[in-house]
């Protein structure tokens, strides 16, 4: 019982996180660390609807999060925010996050792309590269089946 | 068949093919279910096409395509591969054993195409852009025709060319443990789509009722179609005990509202246009194009007056979209609402409407995908597959006329009720608990159903029978005599653990499918 996986999605729950993601990874509850969404009762309505009957979802601003996280630490949970400027903070606070998908951060003016729904900007990519500091592993994938791409090490490499 | 018959057969089936993009509105008629017995039938063998169809839809029934990821083809995969099993003379294990490898095929290709069509949606983005409508609008057609060419007819031609020719010359001389070994595969294959849905329903919590369509079906005999009323009547029963009153469907509106500028009429064009949403997908807007496409009528008559806040709509709408394609029609309700008001008076901004826009796109892409895809088609197309697979073409209605009604309902239902409502009908649907009353129905359904489906349409029997002592021993008898029924059951619940435990797990039930098949007929246990 513990965090079992975690997501960047900018667009939180849709129809893969509702379908495959949560699917694949046996989890009861949903946590969701978005300030805009949280303050927003139609957003956090909406989020709660994506997610289908037997799993709960609970809605959060990072600065509840670590004490959401620590009340429900005794459920299979799976945490979903929208760029990884958000996990980061978490794992400064301490909260142990064993792995963290990037899934989607998608096309805005600004941006460069580097996968199918990858698409970066220098602040988001120094975020991702900033986590390689603490003991988490990172990794690309569009859903569960895809292969895990060590996307730390490649934008690394791109950077050269 | 001749190279005329060839081409005309590949034009039919991209034509079907491209319906979820095109003309149908994504009632997925191309789906093996229906396309593989309405291919049989216009081959002339309606009855190969009802068992292929059938078994093929299982063999597919655990893919989903949910945003960017598009599964292996079903629609191909099912429909050549009837066409297959009729071409070498009603030879089923043909047209099931290829289904999958095409339909992977034809998966590549798809990414592929998307990736071509991005040169139609720029231009067409241009278009918008400049207001040039007209021929934005042929763009986004371009993008639909591409796909029908590119991706649906040119594999279809090739492959029934160099199949329809493979067939002819070496079906004949291939060994007889081959052509055995594949039927016996192509018994079992079915058994992979059944442990899918198992696994996605949940084994766990749904075993009672499992249990209870397997003793049905293998020790009552009931068929398919009684045990499905029976499951729906179940269904309902556990669906009502412990509710109250309180808990009612009704959709009962705060306050009468009118409907605004946009007429019936109006809102009918958009209804059509928004059959092809999903026909300029590409990974940069994904469903953009279609979606400006669809509501331009509305978009024309609110900003009739006004050239520059029309121009300003036209070119902001083109903006990132991607929902399932019958609640994009709710997106699009809401948001034409947004911009009549934005017409009249200054307090809804370009900016509010984007937003609301992708506020509800996500998350009821999410109830889309999980409850109209993953539950509602899947339950449907196994209890139609299942009647195909015992030979009776009513399955195929079965399928159809649900899909229909929920896909072109769902679509005339959320524009309308979005548009006068807005946001109101999402609330509703929340307090009504109308999608987590419908999974839990489907879940009882699918458990009953599929455990009858495994008992009565997954094919593995053992063999070996001797003589001993002057009695005959027959091996299967044996097993049958303490549980009938059993080694399909071990089968589709050997996949469903491996489908559960192991990533990727369906290409490994693929593979032990074939392996149990040839090694079974090799060994002479199967």
């Amino acid at each position: 019982m513990a965090i079992v996986m975690v997501r960047v999605d900018e667009r939180l729950i849709h129809g893969q996180m509702a379908l495959a993601w949560l699917r694949q990874y046996n989890v009861d509850t949903v946590i969701v660390i978005d300030d805009e969404s949280a303050n927003d009762m139609m957003k956090t309505m909406l989020l709660q609807m994506a997610v289908s009957g037997t799993i709960k979802c609970i809605v959060t601003t990072l600065a509840n999060a670590k004490g959401v996280i620590e009340a429900n630490k005794n459920k299979n949970l799976f945490l979903c925010t929208k760029l990884p400027a958000v996990f980061l903070e978490l794992l400064k606070q301490g909260v142990a996050i064993p792995q963290i998908n990037i899934g989607g951060i998608y096309s805005t003016p600004g941006r460069t792309p580097y996968y199918k729904t990858i698409f970066l900007d220098d602040a988001i990519k120094r975020d991702i590269l900033a986590l390689e500091q603490y003991p988490v592993k990172v990794e690309y994938r569009v859903v569960p089946g895809d292969t895990e791409i060590d996307i730390i090490s490649e934008l690394k490499k791109k950077a050269k | 068949m001749s190279i005329l018959e060839i081409f005309l057969l590949s034009l039919l089936i991209s034509f079907i093919a491209v319906e979820t993009y095109w003309w149908g509105g994504a009632i997925y008629i191309a789906r093996p279910v229906f396309a593989g017995p309405l291919i049989g039938l216009i081959m002339g063998d309606l009855q190969t096409g009802l068992i292929v169809g059938g078994s093929v839809e299982l063999v597919f029934l655990g893919g989903l395509a949910m945003g960017a990821y598009s599964p292996p083809n079903a629609y191909i995969g099912g429909m050549v591969g009837t066409a297959f099993a009729v071409m070498s003379g009603g030879n089923l294990e043909i047209g099931i054993a290829l289904a999958y490898p095409i339909g992977v095929l034809v998966q590549m290709v798809n990414y592929l195409v998307t990736n071509i069509n991005i040169v139609w949606v720029e231009r067409a983005e241009k278009c918008y852009n400049e207001g040039k409508i007209k021929q934005a609008e042929l763009f986004h057609y371009a993008s639909i025709i591409t796909r029908m060419i590119v991706q649906f007819f040119l594999p279809t031609f090739i492959a029934l060319l160099i199949g329809s020719a493979a067939i002819e010359s070496f079906y004949s001389s291939i060994p007889a443990w081959f052509s055995n070994g594949l039927k016996i595969s192509a018994g079992i294959l079915p058994a992979i789509g059944m442990a899918s849905i198992v696994n996605t329903l949940g084994f766990k919590k749904g075993w009672p009722y499992f249990l209870g369509g397997f003793v049905l079906a293998t020790y009552l005999n009931m068929n398919i179609m009684a045990i499905a009323l029976l499951s729906l009547a179940v269904a309902v029963v556990m669906g009502t005990i412990g509710k109250s009153n309180a808990d009612s469907l009704s959709f009962n509106f705060s306050a009468d509202k009118s409907q605004g500028i946009l007429d019936n009429k109006t809102l009918r064009s958009i209804f059509f246009r928004s059959f092809t949403s999903m026909g300029s997908f590409n990974y940069k807007g994904y469903n953009n194009i279609g979606y400006v496409y669809s509501i331009a009528p509305a978009l024309k008559k609110i900003y009739a007056d006004n050239k520059e806040a029309y121009q300003e709509s036209l070119s902001r709408n083109c903006e990132f979209f991607n929902s399932h394609p019958y609640f994009s029609n709710l997106v699009m309700g809401v948001s034409v609402a947004l911009e009549e008001q934005k017409s009249k008076d200054e307090s809804v901004t370009g900016a509010s409407i984007t937003a609301t826009k992708t506020a509800l796109m996500g998350p009821l892409a999410g109830i889309g995908d999980s409850v109209f895809q993953g539950t509602y088609r899947t339950i449907f197309s196994a209890i139609g597959a299942g009647l195909c697979m015992a030979g009776n073409v009513l399955g195929c209605f079965v399928y159809l006329i649900p899909q229909i009604i929920l896909a072109w309902g769902t679509r005339w239902a959320f524009l309308k009720y979005a548009y006068i409502y807005g946001t109101e009908l999402v609330v509703k649907l929340k307090t009504s608990n109308l999608f987590d009353k419908f999974v839990e129905g489907a879940n009882i359904v699918g458990m009953m159903v599929i455990a009858a489906m495994t008992s009565s349409f997954v094919s593995i029997a053992l063999k070996p029978a001797w003589t001993l002592g002057g009695k005959e021993i027959v091996l299967q008898a044996v097993f049958d005599s303490i549980l009938p029924k059993f080694l399909p059951l071990a089968c589709m619940l050997m996949f469903y653990q491996i489908m559960a435990k192991k990533k990727n797990g369906i290409y490994i039930c693929l593979a032990l499918s074939f392996v149990i098949g040839f090694a079974g007929v090799i060994i002479g246990l199967l």
